[in-house]
């Protein structure tokens, strides 16, 4: 048979053909492979946040994201301070195991390294304390800045190594030896793209203890020179009366951090499950907890 | 028979597409960054190769001389597409290393140029025969690439540590380190094809 | 030499030779050696053998080996040289391996691969370097302090160099507090150290004096013209003083200091002088010479100002090394030619 003249309704119709065949068997394979390559990414998701959460954990384990706040974070532009404030987002995913247990929260956050932005997931334990991180992406120095990926979280780094430290926001860094649990020792020869990092994570902390409705004071991240740039509202005014991360101003009493809307009577953000009479969520006084029910 | 074998061997060594040819560059020198990823996106291509062959090899007398270039392309982005489902239903991990290098499988030289040059003019099976030879030639140049760029560049084979990384050549899993090794290897094939 | 003319006599003798020029060169590079010797002690003595023997050791291996010609290369030292100007782009206190590494590839890819002195169209000394530089970012940016006769070699203490500084200072993206604190870190700095090198930097790059006495030298032998040398440093010095009035540079520091210091740290007049007056690799037209030289001035402020290295002289003349076959072109005159 000889091959089709190049006449117009012969290449219209071999055209037509071939795409028609192409579409139904595309349209096959997809259907196919719907199903698996949702459950891939659904099992994808759930790994990227069991690794900073509970990385020692074994597959049949499972987490549920109990809830996903978005939480800005405002960093002084440190060139000038009249200038607006860069403004960072972290997002805060609440883990729970299958049964409910709250275990921590892994936040998603980022920095402007020195090759470009870098965005990092750590996962705290409900104290505070830093469990394992993962760096989602980054632009630094292949060799030097790149770094930042092995390096905190080798054990063998003894000045270096955060997991496990209690978070406070104000890490900072240092090339000297690291002298306490703020100290944080710099990659070598990375130090800008180390900071960045340090930053981030005092972001994410900050992030963490503001979606549980405390406020906290973050550092730079920078090494401390000038004492008087750290951030103006972080200075507690004498005694300190617990309002939460209370939105709704002077003279309301703080109930704690109610999701239910309009008309509800807040009994604060109980975590005990039903049946407990619940006395506010409170984390700074004792005697605030004594919130009664109506 | 004769005629069969050497379609065969033609691709691995004499038509190298990665040496001799120097076709499909793009990803050869972006993701040799180790064995295991150059490997895997050869077999891929493989596939890809083989699969439009046999295809463009059947319908090439339905389809008129003018309309050639989107015909292929319309059925080898179809394969690249199916290979691209499949990797990413049934082995994600290899789906998020290549990346877009998948889909990227569609402007490969290789495909395009083995589907003008041999499928439009020859039979199924040696087509089918020309798709595999090439592809494996093409699967054992990125691995070998792949493996010469990860055991200099991080001091691992197949993700093996051999020996510590911090004495490894960083250069070789980067762009210009596989322009470097890339340059040595087709120097060293180019003479074996000459003896 | 496959080609043989045969001429009437008479004929005149030139009494140039490849062997000569690489001499002078290397006579010339001494005293920048010296005053290294003096400020980085055992480390500037190891690493300059370990690079000079690993360069001529590897030309001969190819020569013999590879390439099987039948009459060795290495007695026109053009391979000594290289292995000088390799020694000098390294910090004194580097790992011998690394040296070692450098000095195959520097010899190896830049200049065997090419087919030998005359062929490749790169700087070898700075294919080598840039190729560690790439390879081991850690070790090549850590730069041992200078300190008079210093007998320690691995275990040097180290320092940040004014570069490294100058650098920081010019970044808007950190705090105005670090910026001044690094205009503080450059300006403690007395300027008969910078020119006499008690500071911070590779082997060789330190002392400007020693370089620029050794780049007159060259000058004053008809060694090299002062088309490159002069356009890189006049172009660099503008591009400074650009900056300066644009306003970049942080109170603390003058327009004029700053010119200094950009002139006088980093391979500035190691490469003005050295590096990117070599034959192989630079234009031979003298208009090509100077288009030459502004273009590496630019992009060396370039690099230094937002590139992601604080030195960019050795990227600078890889880069116009690639531009000069085009550079060539410009006005070329016939050997023997009346010039019109």
């Amino acid at each position: 048979m000889e091959k089709l003249k190049s006449s117009l309704p012969n290449m219209m119709l071999s055209l037509v053909l071939i795409c028609v065949v192409a579409a139904g068997a595309l349209a096959g394979v997809y259907l196919l492979t719907k199903e698996p390559i949702k459950q891939q990414q659904e099992l994808a998701k759930q790994n990227a946040l069991k690794a900073v959460v509970l990385p020692n954990a074994d597959e049949s384990v499972t987490i549920k994201d109990l809830s996903i706040d978005t939480i800005a974070i405002t960093a002084p532009n440190q060139q000038d301070t009249a200038k607006l404030d860069t403004v960072r987002m972290c997002v805060v995913h609440t883990i729970a195991l299958e049964d409910g247990t709250v275990i921590g929260k892994a936040v998603e956050t980022g920095a402007t390294g020195f090759g470009g932005e870098q965005e990092i997931m750590v996962g705290f334990d409900n104290e505070g304390v830093i469990i394992n991180y993962q760096v989602l992406e980054q632009q630094e120095t292949p060799g030097l800045g790149d770094h930042i990926r092995d390096w905190f979280n080798d054990s063998t780094k003894v000045g270096s190594y955060i997991l496990g430290r209690q978070a406070t926001g104000q890490f900072e860094v240092t090339k000297a030896k690291s002298e306490n649990n703020n100290q944080v020792e710099a990659i070598t020869a990375a130090t800008i793209s180390s900071k960045a990092f340090i930053k981030a994570i005092n972001n994410a902390y900050v992030a963490f203890q503001k979606s549980n409705g405390i406020h906290v004071e973050a550092v730079s991240g920078a090494s401390q020179l000038h004492p008087e740039e750290v951030s103006e509202e972080a200075k507690p005014e004498g005694e300190h009366h617990c309002q939460g991360h209370c939105q709704h101003g002077e003279g309301h009493q703080c109930q704690g951090h109610c999701q239910h809307g309009e008309g509800h009577h807040c009994q604060g953000h109980c975590q005990h499950g039903a049946g407990h009479h619940c006395a506010g969520h409170c984390q700074h006084h004792q005697q605030e907890t004594e919130v009664t029910n109506e | 028979m004769n005629n069969a074998l050497k379609t065969l061997t033609n691709g691995i060594l004499k038509e190298n597409p990665t040496f001799a040819l120097v076709l499909g560059m793009c990803p050869t020198l972006a993701t040799t960054t180790s064995a295991k990823n150059g490997m895997f996106m050869g077999l891929a291509t493989l596939f890809v190769l083989v699969c439009s062959n046999v295809v463009i090899s059947m319908l090439k007398k339905l389809i008129p001389d003018k309309v050639r270039i989107p015909a292929f392309i319309v059925v080898i982005a179809t394969f690249v597409t199916i290979v691209q489902l499949l990797l990413k239903a049934y082995a994600p991990a290899v789906d998020a290393q290549l990346g877009l290098f998948i889909p990227l499988i569609v402007v490969n030289c290789i495909v395009l140029g083995r589907a003008e040059a041999f499928a439009a003019k020859n039979s199924v099976g040696l087509s089918a025969l020309d798709g595999i030879g090439m592809g494996l030639g093409f699967t054992l140049s990125l691995t070998v690439l792949g493996l010469v760029r990860e055991l200099l560049g991080s001091g691992k084979i197949f993700g093996n540590t051999v020996y510590d990384g911090s004495y490894a050549t960083l250069i070789f899993v980067l762009a210009p380190g596989a322009f470097i090794a890339l340059a040595y290897l087709m120097a060293i094939v180019n003479k074996l094809n000459k003896k | 030499m496959k080609q043989f003319i045969v001429a009437p006599a008479p004929h005149a003798h030139g009494s140039d030779s490849v062997r000569k020029n690489m001499l002078l060169v290397i006579l010339a590079l001494v005293p920048a050696y010296a005053v290294s010797v003096w400020q980085f002690g055992i480390g500037a003595l190891i690493t300059a053998a370990i690079s000079i023997l690993a360069c001529v050791g590897t030309e001969w291996l190819i020569s013999r080996f590879v390439l099987k010609e039948k009459r060795q290369t290495i007695g026109d030292l053009s391979a000594v040289l290289t292995g000088l100007l390799l020694a000098f782009n390294l910090p004194s206190s580097i790992d011998w391996w690394i040296v070692l590494i450098g000095a195959v590839v520097a010899i190896g890819v830049g200049k065997m691969t090419f087919g030998g002195l005359g062929q490749n169209p790169f700087n070898p000394a700075l294919v080598g370097r840039v190729f560690l530089l790439i390879s081991f970012p850690a070790q090549m940016t850590t730069w041992p302090v200078a300190k008079h006769f210093d007998t320690s070699y691995l275990d040097a203490e180290t320092g940040a160099t004014p570069l490294y500084y100058l650098k920081h200072m010019l970044d808007k993206n950190a705090p105005m507090a670090e910026r001044l604190g690094s205009v503080k870190s450059i300006t403690e700095i007395e300027w008969w150290d910078y020119l006499s090198g008690a500071m911070g930097g590779s082997l060789g790059e330190v002392c400007a004096l020693a370089l620029i006495l050794g780049g007159i030298i060259l000058i004053c032998t008809k060694t090299i013209t002062w088309h490159i040398p002069v356009s890189i440093i006049a172009t660099v010095a503008l591009f400074a003083a650009c900056l300066g009035w644009a306003g970049m540079v942080p109170d603390g520091m003058e327009t004029y200091q700053f010119v200094g210091y950009e002139l006088l740290t980093g391979g500035l007049m190691l490469g003005a002088f050295f590096m990117a007056t070599d034959y192989v690799t630079s234009p031979m037209t003298a208009w090509g010479k100077i288009i030459f030289g502004i273009g590496i001035g630019v992009l060396v402020m370039v690099i230094r100002t937002w590139g992601a290295y604080p030195e960019g002289m050795s990227f600078a003349i890889l880069i116009m090394n690639a531009c000069v076959p085009l550079l060539n072109k410009i006005r070329p005159t016939r050997f023997g030619e009346k010039k019109k």
